[in-house]
């Protein structure tokens, strides 16, 4: 019986997210919108995910790949029971023992030390005393950090966080695995380390569903891939033909060929840059444009995640002034998938300078005349919450950082969206 | 009923709570089951509260006397307040208000920690699952901690000072300790639930603390009272549970029917209240914080 139960199982699985702007949380909206239509809340549904009927057997391991806001995420949640479903069957073992490396990290206390945060986080996943005991010496010896274990962890580095986290993920020994793309951090020898005992876990007959934008760490750990956008599940099979498939659709979505014609060079060292998440708001981040003052020595650069560039902006720009890069495309190539990994569920635990130079370093990767200005985009709200936690400190900042430090920009301006995008012009002197 | 034997209706006999396939869009698995869930996270609980309880002595020189030296100090200046400026002429005023005042502060403090519990832990709780009861009730243990070891020291010492005899009432405490700690843990339930979806319950909360703690006999005697209030003032929630320390400890009497009645009551109402509440709207969390 056991082989013709799966561990986990969807039908017509969907879940809606309502997106509350102008929120407060509080009774204040409640009051000012009954005298005030402009106070009121306004909500807006989302389908994170929709229809998703999707089996997965005992041992299997499963990719989950997509752009970001596919659905991926909240699919993990919905397994792991965080969120609950809105429609649909979600069914998923009972006798099952769910581990979720969902946000690596989370639940550590800085002020603890090695091993009381080994007992607390393990104990948060459910572990009981007489487990944790168990495997307390193998989480020190795989985290590698046994000289540093009663030290705060406050005093670690953000790879050394990591380490540990995985580490004590790693020996939780769950019957299904829920792993979003946080691992893939730390140095090669530890990323090895990693995609060895995932090797190691789904040989065991334990099931993983992987979240990732990395074909490499895809190829080395899946079996299958699934494809998600925009809440629908695409493409069920084989991993070469789901990231071939999954290739496509961002090829497919992005107007720019592979090689991105060279701009031809302006005398003015002035650009315009733009990210923006998924192209929803073209206008507003134009209309921002306009109101800087777009000059005809300006360029438009336009960073989209998964999605399409904006037609309205590449219009009016014109096709000299315009350029769209997809970050996940092969074309964007200085910016390594990990980075991107790297910076979306991390963000605030490593540190900005790291974030601002990445980014920095792909767009003079880009132009190596270094005529391009670009600076990190911060996602301002939940719009996207299934891939992208808001972030934890002000844009402003990471703008300052990437623009004024790395690329020496004199002149930074720069607005939020509250559906999520932003937009940024950078200008130097 | 005639009993039906196809295949599908015996597959349909076996209740959903027991097949070999839980359902997450499924009904919510039954009361029994959620806190059978909760007692496998024990571990996390006395995690939570031992962190809370390392984190607040460590780096402080005087670690832990800080709970102890904290009353000692309170009974010095309450002495020197309530005897030599007020001139308050009740025998051992100060014992009095402290058997209150400890008591209430218990309660206060696990009250506007548990606000927080949940909404301050937004991280965890969108990032992993668990029963999410445990933070409220972990802050309550952690306040109550504190409570139990500052009177295991302030309660003997207070007894010598005052010179109270021992006497057979005093054998009640761990009981009626027991139901405020129960009362405390229910309306902490129910407010850390509460400020999920709405942050001015912090503010109530200051607001409504101020206006119960004077509702409660904790800085004047229940026979300072006009007699038409008095029974307003025992109803007042926190109440029965420091009218029965004042008997127990100050005047050496059982406390009453009405004050047993009362004490267990509130206690039953608000842990059944708090429960109800979490458990309903627990799943929402994730979404809303």
């Amino acid at each position: 019986m056991a082989a013709l139960v799966p561990a986990i199982e969807a039908q017509a699985l969907s879940k809606r997210f309502v997106l509350r702007h102008n929120r407060g949380a509080s009774l204040k909206v409640l009051f000012l919108g009954l005298l005030d239509k402009g106070h009121r809340e306004v909500l807006e549904e989302f389908w994170a995910l929709r229809d998703v009927s999707l089996s997965i057997a005992r041992g299997d391991s499963i990719a989950l790949v997509g752009r970001n806001g596919s659905g991926k995420s909240t699919f993990l949640k919905l397994i792991a029971g965080i969120h609950r479903p809105t429609g649909g069957r979600l069914l998923v073992a009972r006798q099952a023992r769910v581990g979720t490396m969902i946000e690596l990290g989370v639940g550590f206390h800085p002020d603890l030390n090695g091993t009381e945060n080994v007992f607390l986080n393990a104990a948060i996943h459910g572990l009981s005393r007489e487990a944790i005991d168990a495997i307390y010496p193998a989480i020190v010896e795989y985290s590698g950090l046994r000289h540093f274990m009663d030290v705060p962890l406050k005093n670690y580095s953000s790879g050394m966080h990591m380490r540990l986290g995985f580490a004590i993920a790693a020996n939780m020994n769950p019957d299904i695995l829920l792993l979003d793309e946080i691992f893939a951090v730390g140095d090669e020898d530890f990323q090895k380390q990693c995609m060895k005992t995932m090797a190691q876990f789904t040989a065991e007959g334990r099931t993983l569903v992987f979240v990732s934008h990395s074909a490499a760490s895809v190829r080395a750990m899946c079996r299958r891939v699934c494809l998600l956008d925009h809440g629908r599940l695409l493409f069920d099979g084989g991993v070469e033909e789901g990231l071939a498939e999954y290739q496509r659709l961002i090829a497919g979505s992005s107007d720019s060929p592979a090689e991105p014609p060279a701009i031809a060079p302006h005398s003015p060292e002035a650009a315009a840059a733009v990210v923006d998440w998924d192209a929803r708001t073209g206008e507003w981040a134009l209309a921002f444009l306009k109101r800087q003052g777009l000059q005809p020595h300006h360029r438009v650069l336009e960073i989209t995640c998964g999605a399409s560039g904006s037609e309205e902006l590449a219009r009016y720009a014109g096709p000299s002034r315009y350029q769209h890069w997809e970050i996940n495309s092969p074309a964007f190539s200085p910016l390594h998938p990990f980075d991107i990994a790297l910076a979306s569920p991390l963000l605030s635990r490593i540190s900005l300078n790291v974030v601002a130079r990445s980014l920095a370093t792909a767009v003079r990767a880009m132009d190596p005349a270094g005529r391009i200005y670009a600076a990190w985009i911060d996602h301002a709200d939940a719009s996207d919450i299934t891939d992208v936690p808001p972030f934890a400190y002000p844009f402003e900042l990471v703008a300052g950082i990437a623009g004024a430090l790395d690329l020496g920009a004199s002149r930074v301006e720069d607005a939020a969206h509250p559906a999520g995008e932003s937009v940024l012009l950078l200008e130097r002197a | 009923m005639g009993v039906d034997t196809t295949p599908q209706a015996e597959a349909e006999a076996v209740p959903a709570s027991d097949a070999p396939l839980l359902d997450r869009a499924g009904e919510r698995d039954s009361f029994a089951r959620t806190v059978a869930a909760m007692y496998g996270y024990r571990e996390l609980l006395k995690n939570l509260v031992a962190k809370d309880l390392k984190l607040k002595y460590r780096g402080s020189v005087l670690g832990f006397l800080w709970s102890l030296l904290n009353p000692l100090l309170m009974i010095a200046v309450y002495t020197v307040a309530f005897t030599y400026i007020l001139r308050v002429h009740v025998e051992s005023f100060v014992f009095y208000l402290m058997i209150g005042i400890l008591a209430w502060t218990f309660f206060a403090n696990s009250l506007a920690m548990a606000t927080g519990a949940i909404i301050d832990n937004a991280g965890l709780v969108k990032s992993v699952f668990f029963p999410r009861a445990i933070l409220p009730i972990a802050v309550v243990l952690f306040n109550f901690a504190q409570y139990l070891l500052t009177t295991l020291v302030f309660l003997p010492l207070m007894l010598v000072i005052y010179h109270v005899p021992l006497s057979a009432p005093m054998l009640l405490f761990p009981v009626f300790l027991a139901l405020q700690l129960v009362f405390t843990i229910g309306i902490a339930l129910m407010l850390s639930t509460a400020t999920a979806f709405f942050r001015d319950v912090r503010h109530f909360l200051e607001i409504g603390l101020a206006a119960l703690f004077w509702l409660t006999p904790i800085v004047y005697q229940f026979d300072q009272i006009s007699p038409r209030l008095r029974t307003a003032i025992l109803m007042s929630p926190m109440s029965p549970y420091i009218v029965s320390y004042q008997e127990m400890f100050f005047y050496g009497q059982w406390p009453g029917p009405a004050v047993w009645m009362l004490a267990a009551g509130y206690a039953l109402f608000a842990l059944a209240g708090g429960m109800a509440l979490m458990l309903r709207h627990e799943e929402q969390f994730s979404e809303q914080i």
